[in-house]
């Protein structure tokens, strides 16, 4: 193994290396500069071709998980009107939550339906779950357990939620937008029971509750199609309720003209948007966690380009004379 | 008349629901109702339709034994086994497993050194305990950890150490007693359940034999000696048969949940995020200032990365707020005549098929 050559091929990613540790130490978490610095020292010599770049994201992503920084994140317009919506909403109010993704999009959308329940839960508000995907009935006993049974519930013994009573899970519907379209008609036809297979005229949560226009806040948590898309052109346009959503980081730019002409009342955007709702409730949870590793990651993409843009020029340079 | 026949039934179909969207009333109303029901079914029906088409593909493979066909067979045996298991457990129930509280119980009052007979004393050493695994806890907790959590965690360690929660512990004498209450063939810790099935069976034959059943049906007999039971019960025991129950057992999540939790999703979740490993890769690589347009398309990825993340505000709060202005100007700019120009094509497709131009679902065919 030539180190030297390994060390001369590397040098701009050493370099990037210390570059990283440097911002670290401007923004006051010096936590992960050692190894910053260890990495440009060893990993050079351990590791000399392209699994670096991989080795380096993966050390990046880890250790903020381990060791978090929480570092402050600031609140964009978009989540503050939808946390604003909650909080107007009179307590009782009858809130939709469709969870219309499935565990590959767990880590990034499950945290912001944790704190949307939350809220929702500290705000008294009634609760129905359903899904447009098949697994997304799993992920919304999931975040109940999570959020209701295991920590409200256990913290409020007397204001406790009770199934069928404060929120009620319906099972998971094929259709996408027809489905959407068809509850404007009937809540009960489209889903006569719920998980439970209880008669939804049975269920205490459901009362009240015939049709799309009798609910509150409809909440989509969407990572493709089916997803927030239906719900804006069947809950907003044609049933005239108010929808917000929480999408991928990927997915979330789609949204934003939705936004701006008001068919849509706020949206979380990947993990950041659900840090930031988290801000918001008081209750810092996975994704003000996960934020740090997003940053470390954002930053070391960013450096990636620079020194991969700084050797493209250097060397085109090189070429012309 | 083969294609006539389809082309037919696009037209009208077509015709119909743009019809239906502009006039409500009947009888459009039903028309579209009974089409969108039509729909879901052929959704519901596609999803046989793709297990067909899958196991299709993958036996052909292992058949022809093309090049990884061994995985082909990991992929049927994954579909059938979670099949399988879906069938018998059903997605999201749990089982009850026994616990053994009055062993447990024995194990913590020995361990302790205090008087099994002294429930005061047994009451506070369990206190003591909690608060000890409790000060464990907290210690270790990070910052944001909910009351919730910590109670849970305490809870579980509490079960790690001595094979039963502290509310368990605390009701044991009572479950032991119970238990040796019961018929010979019953008397054991894990035949609670069981116990409490024939106890309840006991009360619903001595109301059909002393004649209080008369008149009632099926479902008001169950109810009724279900709740006679459930009266009678609590008043021997100071506790509802539920609440024995609990003392007695501990709810086990199926195999099909074990499955779908530490098969299914950590796998699809490690598809996802490997994606993280090649936009770093491809962004050191390929992302290049080779041209005007790449270099605006580099500059704007810099500033939203650095601005979506809290690191954006520590540099300055100018970032974040560039960030923003980005997102919310040049792409919804951008987005919008994006969206725009696929509705305008989506209409214009959707009326060449309906007027018979464009014929995809007749294999592909013009004519």
């Amino acid at each position: 193994m030539d180190i030297k050559q390994n060390f001369s091929n590397y040098k701009w990613l050493i370099l990037a290396m210390l570059v990283i540790a440097a911002i670290l130490v401007a923004i006051g978490a010096p936590t992960l500069v050692p190894i910053c610095v260890a990495i440009a020292g060893i990993v050079p010599v351990l590791v000399p071709d392209r699994r670096m770049i991989f080795l380096l994201i993966a050390v990046f992503v880890v250790l903020p998980l381990m060791y978090p920084m929480y570092l402050d994140t600031d609140v964009t317009p978009e989540v503050k009107s939808m946390y604003d919506a909650i909080e107007e909403l009179e307590s009782g109010s009858v809130i939709l939550m469709s969870f219309d993704f499935d565990p590959a999009t767990r880590p990034e959308l499950y945290p912001a339906a944790l704190a949307f329940m939350r809220h929702s839960v500290q705000r008294g508000h009634r609760i129905i779950t359903m899904a447009l995907w098949p697994l997304g009935v799993s992920l919304a006993e999931e975040a109940v357990r999570d959020v209701i049974i295991d920590d409200w519930n256990v913290e409020n013994p007397d204001r406790t939620y009770e199934y069928g009573q404060d929120y009620v899970h319906l099972p998971y519907m094929p259709g996408g937008i027809v489905v959407i379209n068809q509850l404007i008609t009937s809540f009960d036809e489209n889903f006569p029971r719920d998980i439970r297979n209880t008669p939804i005229e049975d269920i205490a949560a459901m009362r009240g509750v015939t049709n799309l226009m009798d609910i509150d806040f409809v909440f989509a948590l969407s990572s493709g199609d089916p997803g927030l898309r239906d719900w804006i052109m069947g809950g907003a346009d044609r049933a005239n309720r108010r929808v917000a959503g929480a999408a991928t980081a990927v997915a979330a730019p789609e949204f934003y003209p939705y936004i701006h002409a008001g068919q849509l009342v706020g949206l979380m955007g990947g993990l950041k948007g659900a840090s930031e709702y988290e801000e918001l409730i008081g209750i810092l949870g996975t994704a003000t966690a996960g934020m740090d590793a997003q940053s470390l990651a954002h930053l070391a993409i960013i450096v990636f380009i620079i020194v991969g843009n700084a050797m493209f020029f250097m060397d085109r340079r090189r070429t012309r004379f | 008349m083969k294609k006539r026949v389809p082309l037919i039934i696009v037209f009208v179909t077509g015709v119909a629901m743009i019809v239906q969207f502009f006039i409500p009333p009947w009888p459009f109303s039903d028309l579209a109702e009974t089409v969108q029901t039509w729909v879901r079914v052929i959704m519901a029906g596609a999803m046989a339709l793709g297990i067909a088409s899958l196991l299709a593909v993958n036996l052909n493979k292992i058949y022809r034994q093309r090049e990884g066909w061994p995985y082909s067979i990991v992929t049927i045996f994954g579909v059938f086994l979670m099949a399988a298991m879906g069938f018998i457990w059903g997605p999201g129930e749990t089982y009850r497993i026994p616990v053994d509280s009055p062993a447990a119980f024995d194990g913590f009052t020995q361990a302790n050194q205090v008087d099994p007979g002294d429930p005061d004393a047994v009451a506070q050493a369990l206190d003591e305990e909690i608060a000890s695994l409790r000060a464990e806890v907290e210690d270790r907790a990070e910052e944001g950890v909910t009351e919730g959590a910590i109670l849970r965690e305490v809870n579980l360690r509490f079960q790690r150490r001595w094979g039963a929660s502290p509310l368990q512990i605390r009701l044991a004498p009572t479950v032991r007693e119970y238990i040796e209450e019961q018929p010979e063939g019953l008397r054991s810790h894990s035949l609670v359940e069981e116990a409490l099935e024939a106890n309840q069976q006991a009360v619903y034959d001595r109301l059909v034999d002393a004649g209080e059943m008369e008149g009632l049906d099926l479902d008001q007999r169950q109810e009724l000696a279900e709740s006679v039971f459930e009266a009678e019960f609590t008043e021997t025991w100071n506790m509802a048969p539920l609440d024995m129950l609990a003392a007695a057992t501990h709810d086990q999540r199926n195999p099909f949940f074990w499955g779908y939790q530490y098969l299914y999703y950590p796998l699809s979740a490690t598809m996802f995020s490997l994606l993280a490993f090649f936009v770093a890769s491809a962004a050191f690589r390929a992302f290049r200032a080779r041209t005007a347009e790449a270099t605006l398309l580099l500059v704007a990825a810099f500033f939203v990365m650095l601005g979506r993340v809290p690191l954006g505000t520590y540099i300055g709060q100018w970032v974040p707020d560039l960030a923003q202005w980005i997102m919310n100007v040049p792409n919804t700019a951008g987005m919008r005549a994006i969206m725009i120009g696929i509705a305008l094509g989506t209409v214009s497709y959707s009326l060449r098929i309906i007027l018979g131009y464009e014929r995809p679902y007749l294999a592909g065919g013009k004519d």
